[in-house]
């Protein structure tokens, strides 16, 4: 069982969705980052939908049982009873009454948790994912002094894995373009020239049902009077304000507003990571190219690297300093708890 | 049946079926007599992730790993011609779901406003909204929420220009020419004037939605 002292921000259940359910009118929710959201699974082996903790951070909890437990999204360090010192994409080693924290980060946004063998937790109309604008799935959210039960067919070998992270680097972290796959009736040079050279920046009315953009208003169509009709996770909308929305999993089914086109597929994680304030400039791509780059991103994700390590925590004029060591005896990263240095990044 | 469709994509997993520009009975009724149908047939193939009616389209949200959107189009373009050729109405269509409602006081804190600014009586108002068969043209913007259509126009009425914190689930409202039921407890800007008992959505029904979305509402006086 797990004792949750602090739920942090925004913490619940999520798997890959809710799906075959906008029928009536329940949107697909799931993880806003799922590349992330596969790795924590990955890391122990576990099935690739099993539901983890989705959470901005401010984490605090108990683990009143052993387990293995990965942590997944933004690179960050993060600490087991407050000296020992890991980072983020790799699985540890918890024991009974330890206490891990999840820091808040402003690299990014969004961490996945996953355990062993996975959470014991019921599912609610055939999904794990918890649906922030409505009440029906109040259970798959985590609240303080939340206690959570852990599955039992779970491995506890010794292995522990931490994964490359050239990867999220370049496609998640770093990666500044933007792409849209405009509507088919959004044709129109003239506003395509005009919308792609505004900047936008992410404002903080940020939440699972969407994120605002600000900057300097695009004013082009007049006269809105559009029918509610089907939006979907990556559609962006433009309000009469001339300020787009970017839909993401727990929007609304249907939407009145404005649309305009989409995020393309493999840049959801991206814009779900992007931090408040960050800019963004949109660019167009086809509908055909965005579908062979997503190919090629989940290629390249399956092929991520991941390797075995084990921790050394030394003492050195009374600081701890914490080693990761690779199987073949190299230093992969050397981290106290206010930052770290990757050392190994050849993962060979 | 003859009717004309168009298939566009929205983003890279989305594919639209559009079956008319407006809100009307004919073209929802087309949409969901052939959602109905494409349903049944495609909606267990592994790469459909979600497969609904609105207004005038039907909508397919699918996986672009599995499939791509011109295979796709073929594919549909070619099962709609069948159904537009075998088509036969929907017992659906005909279907009508009671909602036993409690107006006014308490339950209905905007009818006497309604009431006074319309200058027609609490009673008229309660006899024009029940009286009327409303088809439930789609369910959306919260779940298990009925979009429903045939609002007689003498009781259309404007939103509320503050919208309340908190409206009571299975509160009845209007606002302009739209008449619906919150399923939930919600923030909320419509015209209540009156209330059900009637829980529109739970978890552990099958279907969860108690109304089917291309069927028929009446509004019964308790």
């Amino acid at each position: 069982m797990i004792k949750f002292l602090n739920s942090g921000i925004l913490s619940s259940f999520q798997d890959k969705g809710r799906l075959r359910k906008k029928k009536f009118g329940v949107s697909k929710s799931g993880c806003l980052d799922p590349f992330s959201f596969e790795l924590a699974n990955k890391l122990l082996g576990n099935y690739h939908n099993e539901p983890c903790i989705e959470t901005l951070g401010g984490v605090s909890c108990v683990f009143l049982e052993e387990s293995i437990v990965s942590i997944t999204g933004p690179l960050e360090i993060f600490s087991v009873n407050d000296n020992y010192i890991y980072q983020t994409n790799s699985s540890i080693k918890i024991n009974s009454g330890d206490r891990l924290d999840i820091p808040l980060s402003n690299k990014g946004n969004i961490f996945y948790i996953s355990v062993s063998g996975g959470f014991k937790i019921n599912k609610i109309m055939d999904s794990y994912s918890y649906h922030q604008p409505s009440t029906i799935t109040n259970d798959l959210k985590i609240s303080n002094g939340d206690l959570i039960k852990l599955n039992r067919n779970r491995n506890l070998g010794n292995d522990l894995f931490i994964s490359d992270n050239t990867f999220f680097e370049n496609k998640i972290f770093n990666d500044k373009k933007i792409k849209i796959i405009y509507n088919e009736d959004i044709n129109i040079k003239e506003f395509k020239k005009k919308f792609e050279k505004k900047e936008f920046i992410i404002s903080d009315q940020i939440s699972r049902q969407g994120i605002r953009l600000k900057g300097e208003p695009i004013d082009f169509f007049k006269d809105q009077n559009e029918i509610s009709s089907e939006v979907s996770a990556g559609t962006v909308q433009l309000p009469p304000d001339g300020l787009p929305i970017i839909l993401l999993n727990d929007s609304q089914t249907t939407g009145g507003y404005k649309k305009i086109g989409s995020i393309p597929r493999f840049q959801l994680s991206k814009i779900c990571q992007s931090p408040i304030s960050s800019k963004v400039k949109f660019s167009e791509i086809s509908l055909s190219e965005s579908i062979s780059e997503n190919r090629k991103i989940n290629l390249e994700f399956n092929n991520i690297k991941i390797q075995s390590y084990t921790n050394r925590v030394l003492e050195i004029n009374g600081r701890l300093i914490s080693v990761l060591i690779s199987q073949n005896n190299s230093i992969i990263s050397i981290a106290d708890n206010q930052q770290f240095e990757i050392i190994e990044d050849r993962f060979e | 049946m003859k009717k004309d469709f168009t298939i566009n994509f929205q983003g890279d997993s989305t594919l639209v079926i559009k079956l008319g520009e407006n809100i009307d009975y004919e073209t929802n009724k087309i949409v969901h007599n052939l959602f109905n149908n494409l349903e049944r047939d495609i909606c267990f193939q592994d790469y459909i992730y979600d497969i609904y009616p609105t207004f005038n389209n039907i909508v397919i949200d699918y996986d672009n790993l599995l499939t791509d959107f011109e295979t796709l189009k073929a594919d549909i373009t070619k099962k709609i011609y069948i159904y537009l050729k075998n088509y036969q109405s929907d017992v659906l269509e005909n279907q009508i779901t009671e909602i036993p409602v409690s107006y006014g006081g308490l339950n209905g804190p905007d009818l006497k406003k309604m009431s006074n600014e319309l200058r027609i009586s609490e009673e008229e108002i309660i006899e024009i909204h029940s009286s009327t068969i409303y088809r439930i043209f789609m369910i959306g913007f919260m779940p298990g929420f009925p979009y429903l259509g045939g609002l007689d126009k003498r009781i259309s009425f404007p939103r509320l220009s503050t919208p309340r914190i908190a409206v009571p689930e299975g509160s009845v409202g209007i606002a302009g020419m739209q008449t619906g039921i919150y399923p939930f407890d919600s923030p909320g800007g419509w015209n209540i004037i009156g209330r059900t008992e009637k829980k529109l959505f739970n978890t552990m029904s099958n279907p969860p939605a108690l109304l089917p979305s291309g069927s028929n509402l009446k509004f019964i006086r308790i």
